[in-house]
């Protein structure tokens, strides 16, 4: 009989039960199946908010050190700030002329307000890396009309796109991510090309399906490639740095610079038309 | 009166793991950004200590719901990690019943093993869904895992076991 087989017993048995769970959980994750997606959505959601509450208390020791040193530089900064609005002051009396083209641009874009992008402003709830994905869980999911492919924005720079939509949260990958993969515009010449995320990339991106006779200069900047009803056209991701003989051998003649840094991000827009 | 012995190291133990997946979220207020886990995986070699040492919260049903809670977080296939921690376990718990000295080499070639096992897991589940067949990333976090085991155990015994000596006093 099986459950005489010392291999075979109560415990091997429950492990294979769960394993088979594991399998069937793996399956029907990657078939999207309707029924799973909306309880996995809902386990997401109720983690995401659960993560973010019980790791709070946590960061709040951890950044208590750097809270005192700015607490300590707050005089400092204070009286500099007493400084620059004198000096603002003093700029706004001598340009008044000024005043007048501001009400010309004041105009202009107001009538620019058509082709402005809806954005939606989301807090960062987990910042979630393993040494494949490098992802964040916002706070802000279908309800608020976020879909999967949306830009993700911090101060006007792109750092992602939104992966998978929860009621309540959403998940977004960094450039950086290994499935990352942007279409973009480079350089005065407007090449087209396509920015690779890879973990192992230190600060760095790798360009790919650049046209063979571009040529960049240092510091060219990179926008986003417009993919209709996903991504916007112009969204500034990075700049150019030419790659030195050395690193030439081992990929590609470019990589991109990003300009933005991760540990800021705690809070970003996302856009959702 | 007898005074009950209280011994904390199965809530630590716990404690330790569950911080382990929170990680990145608790650490990104400092001002840096390294991204730990891209050189070593802390929790592949916590579940292997923990099981090893037979720590009481460190079950199969408990690592089940630890690894749909880790893939929650990190976004990886659902079920994916309650595999791999389940595989680890497994390997642990055979090598402590089958020890024959306790010795340390026999442990960590043991740890490497399973981990081994645990990476070619997680390599066929990403290729099959994510179509991810960069290994280079796989490769690094299993050396980075493996060398790190030896300074990690002696941390965590050292820490066990004056949690241990406070507990019983």
């Amino acid at each position: 009989m099986q459950a005489d087989n010392s291999w075979f017993d109560k415990s091997n048995l429950r492990v294979f039960i769960i394993f088979l769970v594991c399998f069937g959980f793996i399956y029907l994750d990657s078939i999207n199946q309707k029924l799973f997606s909306k309880t996995k959505s809902i386990i997401n959601d109720a983690v995401a908010y659960t993560s973010y509450g019980v790791t709070y208390p946590l960061k709040k020791i951890v950044a208590f050190p750097s809270f005192i040193n700015d607490t300590i530089k707050l005089k400092d900064q204070h009286q500099q700030i007493k400084v620059l609005e004198n000096q603002i002051e003093e700029l706004t009396e001598q340009n008044k002329f000024l005043k007048k083209d501001f009400k010309k641009f004041e105009t202009f874009l107001s009538e620019e307000d058509s082709v402005k992008f809806e954005t939606v402003k989301a807090k960062v709830l987990i910042d979630a890396k393993n040494f494949i994905s490098d992802s964040f869980v916002i706070n802000k999911g279908s309800e608020s009309g976020l879909q999967i492919g949306n830009p993700v924005i911090k101060n006007n720079y792109l750092i992602g796109q939104i992966t998978e939509v929860n009621q309540k949260t959403s998940r977004g990958i960094f450039l950086t991510d290994i499935n990352s993969r942007v279409p973009v515009l480079v350089g005065e010449n407007l090449y087209q090309a396509i920015l690779i995320g890879s973990p192992l990339a230190t600060g760095r991106l790798s360009l790919e399906f650049l046209p063979k006779n571009s040529e960049l200069k240092n510091g060219d900047i990179i926008y986003t490639s417009e993919i209709e009803g996903i991504l916007k056209k112009g969204i500034i991701v990075g700049s150019i740095i030419k790659n030195t003989e050395n690193e030439k051998n081992m990929k590609n003649a470019y990589s991109v610079q990003q300009r933005y840094e991760k540990l800021e991000v705690d809070y970003v827009s996302v856009f959702i038309k | 009166m007898l005074r009950v012995k209280k011994n904390y190291n199965n809530i630590i133990a716990l404690s330790f793991f569950i911080i382990s997946i929170l990680f990145n979220s608790i650490f990104n207020e400092f001002s840096f950004d390294v991204n730990l886990n891209k050189y070593f995986n802390i929790q592949y070699l916590l579940i292997y200590f923990f099981s090893f040492n037979r720590f009481r919260f460190f079950s199969i049903t408990t690592l089940f719901f630890l690894g749909l809670l880790n893939d929650s977080i990190a976004g990886s296939p659902f079920g994916m990690s309650s595999c791999i921690y389940i595989l680890i376990y497994k390997i642990a718990v055979y090598q402590n019943t089958i020890k024959l000295r306790s010795i340390f080499k026999a442990e960590w070639i043991a740890f490497g093993i399973s981990i081994f096992a645990a990476y070619i897991l997680v390599f066929i589940i990403y290729s099959l869904i994510e179509n991810i067949y960069d290994f280079r990333m796989f490769i690094y976090n299993f050396f980075g895992t493996f060398f790190i085991y030896p300074i990690a155990w002696i941390f965590l015994k050292y820490i066990f076991l004056k949690i241990e000596v406070v507990g019983n006093e």
